[in-house]
């Protein structure tokens, strides 16, 4: 390589960026040739006086700015929510207003007796709670899906700490149960619906699982789950599993220690 | 919630939960800030321009289409400083001739910040794009890949556009000492 | 001593010569790697934004001058026995020699999401990784050293042995192993919520686990099945469960 390529590469030798041999080829030229050497120093320089700029920081009130925007945009959507209302009905002006005008005047009831009413804090903390619950619904949703698995456990996670999720974090969770290409997500899914063995779907779920599963590790798991909710219907399930030659003795051992609390 | 990436939280944005964009806020306006004002060197406009795009951000959410968001906050970032620049240039006011307003005195290194004035001397001689390049790859460390999602381009074809803006800076730099 | 590092140089050196060229393959706008393997892997963290597979070692036969390896697994572009593939911001690497080969040795770039898709008899040793791991395996043992996580793991029969340097606080991590023990080093100042659980095995540690009811000096805390606790006041999830074998819990 002549001067001219190689002073070409320097940026790439500078960041890291060449493979092993070109890097050597270009160390090597920088050890016989001055000229290429000082490209290299002038180069250093200029990237070690960027590499110095300062980070300038904004003034605080832009913050403050983006704060009120973000609240004015938020309203904005609120009302528009109103709005679209009236493409469904045909009287659509008149409605509009109405619903508008119905709206505004509950709103205003309700804040009108919530500053009459002595507990109004802790019925501002409920509201607070409910949007929190309705946000960390949407993010559990959204992230259930996520191609990293660590990120998919901890949608399992969320789900887990709600009270009482409605149908669609459960039917999320039963189908990670199922189908998850993980184990690990399987295992943690099959653990949240534990506690929510209340619901029916739940429990025909974890039995048909038990049924149709094939992992040992999940096999145990979900011989635990049923014994602790006493769900009875897994027996034959249970029976099938001690009957079967493939069955490893480690889950036939389970088994045998849940089974006499069901029967 | 701080625990989502940035697609994750624009994601929610975009579904209409728009308190998630304070996050993404804070991750990216002192960035965004930086970039224009080495584009532009003036902190007001920079500070107008940053407040500009998260707004454009916010209303033009449901446009967003799970890409990298950082590669789309600086799209919307660029395309209003363009506009910003089109605009000035139609009152004949070149860029370059904007006052330079970024500069505090600072009591110590006086030497660091005679290199960085000399560098940014440099930078204003190169044009608008080789500039822009210069900031995004060297001073914000934005890679070539997400460079080229941002302006358009290939990967291939900012490399070398950045390796020769780098050229003609350190020469403008040697120039000026 | 003198003689036997200039033996050692020779050595080295002439295996060199002998060897095949490294392959290398440029990473811009790769974010995750997948792997596919029979044989063990061994991945190694390294500086370079590449994927490297060192040639040394691999000798072809004397017979097989001017032929071609070819395998059952699909096509070898990389001379090496490897199918290595973009596909958008993914790189796929399949190894498709069979089961009792000799194990994979593959650099990357510390900071590149990995995952290793089933691998049936080979370990996975893994080292100086920054970024999420996932991986399954049947038989093989998994070693981590100097990682970070997240890292979600699964093995059927083997062991799972990690040193964490540090503990990325970011999302959970996750090691699940059948009959295996499970050996976990944590740095003793890890914030995070641990869960270990354990149906037949027994559970060791060395970090203080805080119980309902007090408990004094005893070094088992197995029998009971699960075990939750906060370490440092709670941080990221961890979840330690294998179905028969130990669990190994150090401070570091």
């Amino acid at each position: 390589m002549n001067c001219n390529q190689i002073e070409e590469q320097l940026i790439d030798y500078l960041d890291n960026n060449l493979d092993q041999k070109e890097h050597r080829v270009i160390a090597t030229h920088l050890t016989t040739c001055n000229s290429c050497q000082e490209s290299l120093q002038e180069l250093q320089l200029v990237f070690g006086g960027i590499d110095n700029d300062p980070v300038e920081l904004p003034d605080a009130s832009m913050k403050v700015n983006f704060e009120e925007m973000l609240q004015k945009e938020k309203e904005i959507l609120s009302d528009s929510k109103i709005v679209s209302l009236r493409k469904n009905s045909k009287n659509s002006w008149k409605t509009v207003l109405q619903i508008a005008a119905t709206v505004a005047l509950i709103v205003s009831a309700y804040f009108y007796g919530k500053q009459e009413n002595n507990e109004s804090f802790s019925q501002e903390m409920a509201v607070l709670e409910k949007e929190k619950v309705q946000l960390k619904q949407e993010v559990t949703i959204s992230l259930i899906e996520n191609k990293s698995a660590s990120k998919r456990l901890q949608a399992v996670n969320y789900a887990e700490e709600f009270e009482k999720p409605g149908n669609e974090i459960l039917k999320a969770l039963i189908n990670k149960m199922f189908y998850d290409d993980h184990i690990n997500v399987r295992l943690a899914a099959a653990e949240a619906l534990t506690k929510f063995s209340d619901s029916e779907m739940v429990r025909k779920a974890l039995i048909d699982a038990l049924e149709m599963e094939q992992d040992p590790g999940m096999q145990i798991e979900l011989i635990q789950i049923l014994v602790s909710i006493q769900e009875k219907r897994a027996v034959p399930s249970m029976e099938k599993l001690l009957q079967n030659e493939e069955t490893p003795s480690y889950v036939k051992d389970q088994v045998t220690i849940g089974l006499p609390s069901l029967i | 919630m701080k625990n989502l990436t940035d697609e994750e939280l624009m994601i929610l944005v975009s579904n209409g939960n728009l308190d998630m964009m304070s996050i993404l806020f804070d991750r990216y306006h002192i960035r965004i800030f930086n970039f224009l004002l080495k584009m532009t060197r003036d902190r007001d406009i920079s500070q107008d321009i940053t407040q500009e795009a998260f707004y454009k951000a916010i209303k033009y959410r449901t446009s967003y289409k799970k890409g990298k968001f950082s590669s789309w906050i600086y799209t919307i970032a660029r395309n209003i400083f363009s506009d910003y620049y089109q605009s000035q240039k139609n009152k004949d006011q070149p860029l370059d001739e904007i006052e330079y307003k970024t500069e505090r005195e600072e009591a110590n290194g006086i030497e660091k910040s005679e290199i960085k004035e000399q560098l940014n001397r440099a930078l204003g001689q190169l044009n608008q794009s080789d500039r822009e390049l210069v900031i995004m790859n060297r001073y914000q460390g934005i890679k070539y890949q997400e460079i080229a999602e941002i302006t358009g381009s290939t990967a291939g074809a900012v490399k070398t556009k950045v390796h020769r803006a780098i050229h003609k800076l350190k020469d403008h730099y040697l120039q000026n000492i | 001593m003198k003689n036997i590092a200039i033996a050692i140089v020779l050595f080295i050196t002439i295996g060199h010569i002998q060897g095949q060229e490294d392959y290398t393959q440029s990473l811009q706008g790769v974010k995750n790697v997948v792997i596919g393997s029979e044989s063990g892997v061994k991945l190694k963290a390294h500086d370079k934004n590449e994927l490297l597979i060192i040639g040394n070692g691999r000798k072809m036969p004397e017979k097989a001058r001017g032929l071609k390896a070819v395998y059952a697994g699909g096509s070898d572009n990389t001379g090496f026995g490897v199918y290595v593939q973009k596909e958008g911001g993914t790189l796929i690497v399949r190894n498709l020699k069979n089961m009792h080969s000799k194990i994979l040795e593959v650099f990357l770039p510390k900071s590149i999401n990995i995952k290793v898709e089933r691998s049936n008899l080979g370990k996975l040793v893994a080292e100086g990784f920054s970024s999420e791991i996932e991986a399954t395996t049947n038989v093989g043992n998994m070693t981590f050293r100097d990682v970070t996580g997240p890292i979600v793991a699964k093995t059927a029969t083997g062991e799972i042995n990690i040193v964490f340097n540090k503990v990325s606080q970011s999302s959970p991590i996750s090691l699940v192993s059948a009959t295996g023990a499970i050996d976990v080093s944590l740095p003793s100042g890890t914030p995070a919520n641990l869960e270990m659980k354990t149906a037949m095995g027994e559970i060791f540690t060395d970090f203080d686990i805080k119980f309902p009811v007090p408990e004094s000096g005893l070094k088992v805390v197995g029998g009971k099945r699960t075990i939750k606790t906060e370490l440092n006041n709670g941080g990221v999830e961890i979840s330690l469960r294998s179905s028969t074998g130990n669990i190994y819990l150090r401070k570091q």
